[in-house]
């Protein structure tokens, strides 16, 4: 395998309209960075559009044509693209104004004229490697964050255990009612905005949930795990467990602000509340009961259902679903009953696979996306490193399947091709000005350009695909290639063409086979003439294309010919045949018709202008003469349109009547067909 | 001539620019592909056309290669000629001096730079 290792270098971008300037600043960057320029900013925007985060700086021109630097500052603020890649302004010390609006919309750094070659480097060195730190400490507080949530999940988990093995439950019953909590709020969230119900409240409900019976670490064992019916009295022990738990709660020092412990009071307490009021402890009515206390009771509910217990056995799903939404296990939100039933698959599948060392921890990585949602920063880095990993992907594809794929913008005239595909077809990557670009022109020739562009043109945001083959210049060699391609449309009302994108596929060989093919089809094996069926529809063809020129149809035979095949065998026949053939073609021009159309019968078809006379004369000429002993003579039969008319089967029809004139006269000759008696009266 | 001569008769300080750059074989190389650039080319035909923009960009950007090779004189005659490029009408009528002391001033310093490319080689 070969592995290719090649240093990457940082890419910078200089957009400056004087070329001079460019010269110098890529002279002065080019031993640290991959130089890409632009000459105004609509080019720089295209390009920014192409690399994204690949570029690690771009030096900005202020006065340019087309689009100024601040118009490029204002499309990378609106695309958000000022905040990953870092701009260095190019100024002069003469306008400290611009300096300061380059600052407020974002640049990092500015360079001014005349430029100082260290100090051009140094600044430059210096942002690309900022950033980059930049990058990787966004990166490691996000992990950190991650770390952390997933260390205080733990912590719950844990304390959550303690409770559970005390009560003998199986250590499922938390995950369980983290897993059914979870998938109720989700479906909740979808329903109603009626609950607070933020990815971040979710997960700190999800995590909290576990907790909502540690009240019972106050409860005597032998009630908690009582085999056999509670009396009253037990009963109402075990009922202080939720009012119980809250207190250890609100008791816990210093804590009292953190959103997880007041989720957790809420749900310890009040997870044993019915939405009609006859719960425990407070007796609270409907929504008066915090969401999270009625999500994890319905959820605690379904589980003790679903799930063995010391004085019963475990019911299945259904019948669990019945009894609740039948109002046997409480009084619960109907909107809530909705939700349950409308997850009701989910659930069951979710409890069922549910094992302690599949878990993920969604609800933390839900919390770092919150998290990274409301730095603003994090999404589009992310963005780009999905569009990089897309990129990645299809270069991968494009450099396997020796494709060439390209992407054409018409604002600003932009065509990028696929790195490999480039390679191929020895261009630039990206090309400014498609359209009128010498080296692309010298690939892709008339007439496929014209035809590509109307192509184009024809298409419609119902029909974007197009399809044609042509032959392009690859290494001066000339070799035929598929086009597929899709223009694409904006959103606008009504759409606006925005450009193309497309591959190119080699299909040389096999357009090579087909035109063999075709070939085979049309012509004798032995002389290599058409056959009779091609040459007919060519000469038909002609006839009706060409109603100014005048041609003469000859039918030819081989005199004597049965007597060479009895006398010198079949073998020498054919040479015959083929010698015959030779001197056909060698008689007629190109653009002439000669076919074979039977054993020894040849069909002609040639262009001539006044007298027909000649021509015939240097065919028959041509043809006869002695071969191997055997003297060639052959008889024609001549039919001509000026005086037949230009339809085939005429034309045929009397050669043929010719051809038997010249054989009833002695043969080695030929004869012109006489007009009929239908002709000669017109 | 010095070096340091025809840089001064091309109105410009060789010792600042050098003190920029760094090397004198890249003030060398500046000077060739300033005298191969096409931007006079371009101001004239521009100018020609009365395609008042198009000459304001390139003059403007001719004025900042000047400010980058360090040549004063033909750096304030671009400019100057900016400011009048982008003025209303009836300024471009009254600035003829302008005009001419442009192309007189770019003249006088492509041929010094060509006799430094030339002489000092």
């Amino acid at each position: 395998m070969k592995v290719q290792q090649e240093k990457k270098r940082p890419k910078i971008l200089i957009t400056d309209d004087s070329k001079l300037n460019r010269l110098i600043l890529a002279d002065m960057l080019a031993e640290e960075f991959d130089i890409i320029e632009a000459e105004d900013g609509r080019q720089a925007v295209a390009i920014m559009e192409h690399f994204g985060s690949e570029l690690s700086l771009v030096l900005l021109d202020v006065v340019m044509p087309n689009l100024d630097g601040f118009g490029v500052l204002a499309i990378m603020n609106k695309r958000r693209w000022i905040e990953t890649i870092p701009v260095i302004m190019i100024t002069a010390e003469t306008t400290p104004a611009y300096v300061e609006r380059a600052f407020e919309l974002g640049v990092t750094d500015y360079i001014s004229r005349p430029f100082d070659a260290l100090v051009v480097r140094r600044r430059a060195i210096n942002t690309t490697m900022l950033y980059a730190r930049q990058k990787r400490l966004v990166d490691m507080v996000a992990d950190q964050i991650y770390e952390r949530e997933k260390s205080r999940s733990l912590m719950v988990s844990i304390l959550s255990h303690i409770v559970e093995f005390r009560n003998s439950e199986s250590g499922m019953h938390v995950l369980h009612i983290q897993t059914l909590t979870e998938l109720l709020c989700d479906q909740l969230s979808h329903m109603t905005n009626r609950y607070d119900l933020s990815q971040e409240n979710i997960a700190r409900i999800v995590l909290a949930s576990p907790l909502h019976d540690i009240g019972k670490i106050a409860v005597p064992e032998e009630i908690l795990n009582k085999p056999g019916r509670l009396t009253k009295d037990e009963y109402e022990i075990i009922k202080t467990h939720s009012a119980i738990g809250a207190e250890m709660l609100e008791n816990i020092p210093f804590l009292q602000d953190e959103p997880l412990v007041q989720t957790a009071y809420k749900i310890c307490r009040w997870h044993h509340e019915r939405y009609d009021g006859k719960g425990y402890p407070d007796g609270l009515v409907g929504d008066n009961i915090p969401i999270a206390a009625q999500i994890v009771a319905l959820a605690d509910v379904y589980d003790a259902l679903t799930s063995p217990r010391v004085y019963k056995p475990a019911l299945p799903h259904q019948k669990a679903l019945q009894m609740i939404c039948g109002g046997e296990c409480g009084a619960f939100n109907p909107i809530l009953l909705d939700c349950l039933l409308r997850c009701a698959d989910q659930i069951e599948k979710a409890v069922r696979c549910e094992s302690q060392s599949a878990r993920t921890p969604q609800g933390i990585r839900r919390i770092v996306e919150e998290i990274n949602r409301h730095t603003e920063l994090s999404p589009s880095e992310r963005m780009f490193e999905q569009l990089e990993q897309e990129r990645t992907k299809s270069r991968f594809f494009a450099s396997m399947s020796r494709e060439i794929h390209f992407e054409y913008t018409r604002n600003p005239p932009m065509l990028a091709l696929s790195e490999a595909g480039a390679k191929q077809l020895g261009l630039r990557e990206l090309i400014l000005n498609p359209l009128s670009d010498e080296q692309l022109a010298r690939v892709f020739m008339e007439p496929l350009r014209s035809r590509l562009l109307v192509s184009i043109e024809k298409s419609t945001p119902e029909q974007p695909v197009i399809q044609l083959d042509s032959p392009i210049r690859i290494d001066g060699e000339m070799r035929w290639h598929r086009f597929f391609c899709r223009s694409m449309w904006s959103a606008d009302d009504p759409p606006r063409r925005t450009g193309v994108i497309g591959k190119l596929v080699d299909i040389h060989e096999e357009h090579q086979r087909l035109a063999d093919l075709q070939h085979i089809a049309s012509h004798d094996a032995l002389t290599g003439l058409y056959d009779r069926t091609y040459a007919k529809k060519k000469i038909i063809r002609m006839l009706q294309l060409n109603h100014d020129i005048n041609y003469a149809l000859l039918i030819v035979d081989l005199d004597g010919f049965k007597n060479a095949n009895d006398t010198f065998g079949h073998l020498f026949g054919d040479k015959v045949l083929q010698l015959v053939a030779t001197r056909i073609r060698k008689s007629i021009r190109r653009s002439d018709i000669a076919a074979r159309i039977s054993g020894d019968e040849f069909l002609i078809f040639v262009e001539y202008t006044d007298d027909p006379e000649p021509i015939i004369k240097r065919i028959f000429d041509g043809v006869c003469g002695v071969f191997e002993g055997f003297n060639i003579s052959i008889s024609i039969g001549v039919s001509c349109t000026p005086v037949l008319g230009r339809e085939y089967e005429k034309l045929y029809e009397k050669a043929d009547e010719a051809l038997y004139h010249a054989k009833r006269a002695g043969r080695g000759r030929y004869c012109f067909a006489a007009p009929g008696p239908e002709e000669e009266s017109q | 001539m010095t070096i340091r001569e025809c840089y001064a008769a091309a109105g410009g300080d060789y010792d600042e620019v050098l003190s920029r750059v760094r090397d004198e074989k890249m003030v060398r190389r500046f000077a060739q592909l300033f005298l191969a650039d096409k931007s006079y080319e371009k101001i004239c035909r521009a100018l020609g056309e009365g395609r008042r923009d198009d000459a304001f960009h390139v003059v403007h950007s001719l004025r900042d290669a000047a400010e980058n090779l360090g040549l004063s004189e033909l750096q304030r005659a671009s400019h100057a000629l900016t400011e009048v490029l982008r003025a209303p009408e009836s300024v471009i009528a009254e600035s003829a001096h302008v005009f001419d002391r442009f192309h007189a001033v770019y003249h006088q310093t492509t041929a010094a730079l060509r006799q430094m490319q030339e002489n000092c080689g």
